[in-house]
């Protein structure tokens, strides 16, 4: 049976922050930490959280902001010119309620897609979902996991390791 | 973040079991089954409605000349105004960090979805071939036509359908989390099974709880300045006329007031209702109907403001058709809209000035009942007083509504509940990742 890594829940925030710190000082790199909300500082101590999702929506937005002003100037200047009366063909102010808009949706779908990818969301089966109390993390449970790719991983030495931290409760989970 | 909430009293467990349990026990008495009931054979009576249109043509309305626009586009501005109060409640009070909407949030975050479904209903119904509403989407076509770019309708395409989008993603942001945790009580195979694929594998992660917070600010920021164009947007298909009445530039901010306004209303009821039979009165506390009450009342005087500014232009431009537009709206056949509109939607919101009206659900839910009937009043009172008085008398004339234009109100009402009261069966009514660290704040901030 392969494995995923070792599960372990300790008593509240304080606590997990204090574990992390303490599987850090052992030399383990590969570590995730589960709560039922953010907990504040854990970020910085799990490594930088890449930054795309604002980049994505940015992105999206000039293209969706650009793209529609082009074709709205590409439709009434270029494919169907209609002279009305002599007015310009080329009415800007007329193509920008829509440019917004289409600004606004476009930022938001490219700021959405880039979460989920950045996330690896959808994906409907975790290792971690093996373990039986690893749904007190959508409750009020706080829970680390020391993955199996983890450079020092040896079961045993892990196993130890995690007792000595004195956790509520700890498990290995299967891949 | 040091949000300024009106404090709940549970722990993260209890706020999670208790609004998980909404869910999976589905306490439900007799009131949600009659409500249902009735809901229901509306709803039925709208898809007849439907029906019957599609088969004879929008004649079966009482719109004609000059009344061209009657209860339909009343209903769709109605509607849609209603929605704006989930968007603001969700994205400005939380780029504003008040911490108390996050009792609120997720019910009126549903509510601008159900009637904005409700509200796309009409514009395309109202198009007379319905099944030709895909012209109005620019793409490569046979017959080598664009879409008119200049026309306010065009516009209000891509407001409503960037609107819908990004409102139904918001929605269904927020609620991912919380599915994790209806997905993590569930018992039942089929329910883990649903909410399972509903979670799309949420774990609570500490970079995943970073990115959603990222994703929950920008989707926040791009939501406010989008709500307040979509109004403005269908404020535009009227003041992009040149008919009196219409034609005036207070319409777009005019619009986004009495959207929030009618929105508001629609929040109370709800929290007021939601409260009551699910005995939240722990979450939504006196507190927030407080605060909702100020909200509507401050809305309130700025739409009675728009009343007011377009009196006094009409006659301070002195414009004949005008000032004869605001005659006949004051004082013809049409004048006990008018002052309907005025008594439910300026007069009686001033009692919202006592807290002990603020804070009484019975009295809140009468004046917000008011006040979403003035609203509707008001939509279509703007409409049809600048239609029946056209240009030239030769061309005068009355609207006369049919039962089928009742029967399309009532079923409109009857979908939106039937969708609400489904919602409250399914969806967690409240937000539960929101206030669990609300609880969390307080537990850790302990000394």
């Amino acid at each position: 049976m392969s494995v995923y890594g070792r599960l372990l829940q300790v008593r509240d925030a304080h606590a997990l922050a204090a574990a992390v710190d303490a599987l850090h000082a052992l030399g383990y790199t590969r570590l995730e930490a589960f709560s039922p909300y953010a907990v504040e500082g854990l970020v910085e101590k799990l490594g930088p959280p890449p930054g795309h999702i604002p980049l994505a929506a940015l992105l999206g937005g000039l293209i969706g902001g650009v793209g529609m002003l082009w074709l709205q100037y590409y439709a009434a200047t270029v494919d169907y010119p209609l002279n009305v009366g002599g007015r310009p063909v080329a009415s800007w102010p007329a193509f920008v309620p829509s440019a917004i808009e289409v600004t606004i949706l476009l930022a938001v779908l490219a700021g959405y897609v880039a979460y989920l990818a950045s996330s690896r969301l959808p994906a409907l089966y975790r290792p971690e979902f093996n373990v039986e109390w690893f749904e007190e993390a959508s409750r009020d449970g706080f829970l680390l996991l020391i993955r199996a790719d983890d450079p020092r991983w040896d079961s045993h030495r892990v196993a130890e390791d995690v007792a000595g931290l004195e956790p509520m409760r700890h498990a290995e989970v299967p891949a | 973040m040091s949000d300024r909430e009106p404090a709940h009293g549970a722990t993260p467990a209890e706020v999670t079991d208790l609004v998980t349990a909404l869910v999976l026990a589905r306490p439900s008495g007799r009131m949600w089954k009659i409500a249902t009931g009735i809901a229901s054979l509306l709803t039925a009576l709208l898809v007849a409605a439907i029906v019957v249109l599609l088969a004879r043509g929008v004649g079966i309305w009482g719109i004609t000349m000059p009344v061209a626009w009657g209860f339909a586009i009343a209903n769709y501005v109605w509607w849609i105004g209603i929605g704006m109060a989930g968007t603001f409640i969700s994205a400005a009070l939380y780029l504003t960090r008040q911490g108390w909407r996050s009792a609120l949030n997720r019910f009126a975050e549903a509510m601008t979805v159900f009637a904005l479904a409700v509200s796309g209903i009409f514009p395309v119904l109202h198009l007379g071939r319905p099944w030709f509403a895909y012209w109005l989407a620019p793409y490569p076509d046979r017959m080598g036509l664009w879409p008119q770019w200049r026309s306010a309708l065009v516009w209000d395409f891509f407001a409503i359908g960037a609107y819908v989008i990004v409102s139904v993603i918001y929605f269904y942001v927020g609620l991912v989390p919380d599915f994790a945790a209806v997905r993590d009580r569930a018992r039942s195979h089929g329910r883990q099974l649903i909410y399972g694929v509903l979670a799309i594998g949420w774990r609570g992660e500490a970079l995943e709880w970073e990115r959603h917070a990222t994703l929950a600010r920008i989707l926040a920021g791009l939501a406010v300045p989008l709500v307040f164009s979509v109004h403005s947007m269908v404020a535009l298909d009227f003041s992009e006329g040149l008919l009196p009445g219409w034609h005036s530039t207070i319409f777009p901010p005019f619009f986004v007031a009495g959207a929030l306004f009618s929105g508001a209303a629609m929040v109370i009821l709800l929290a007021v209702l939601l409260r009551r039979a699910y005995a939240l009165h722990g979450f939504i506390t006196d507190e927030h109907l407080d605060k909702l009450a100020k909200m509507m009342l401050a809305v309130g005087w700025v739409v009675t403001y728009g009343y007011v500014a377009e009196i006094f232009t009409a006659y301070y431009g002195g414009d004949p058709y005008e000032v004869a537009m605001q005659r006949h709206r004051q004082q013809g056949a049409y004048a006990w809209l008018f002052w309907a509109t005025i008594a439910c939607n300026s007069l009686s919101i001033q009692a919202l000035w006592w807290s002990r009206v603020r804070t009484n659900p019975a009295a809140l839910a009468v004046i917000s009942l008011l006040v979403l009937i003035g609203m509707w009043l008001e939509r279509f009172m703007l409409i049809v007083t600048s239609l029946y008085r056209d240009f030239l008398p030769s061309s005068w004339g009355m609207f006369y509504p049919t039962l089928w234009d009742a029967a399309f109100l009532a079923g409109s009402i009857g979908l939106f509940a039937l969708l609400f009261l489904l919602f409250v069966r399914v969806v967690p009514v409240l937000s539960i990742a929101e206030l669990r660290r609300h609880a969390a704040e307080r537990v850790d901030n302990r000394p």
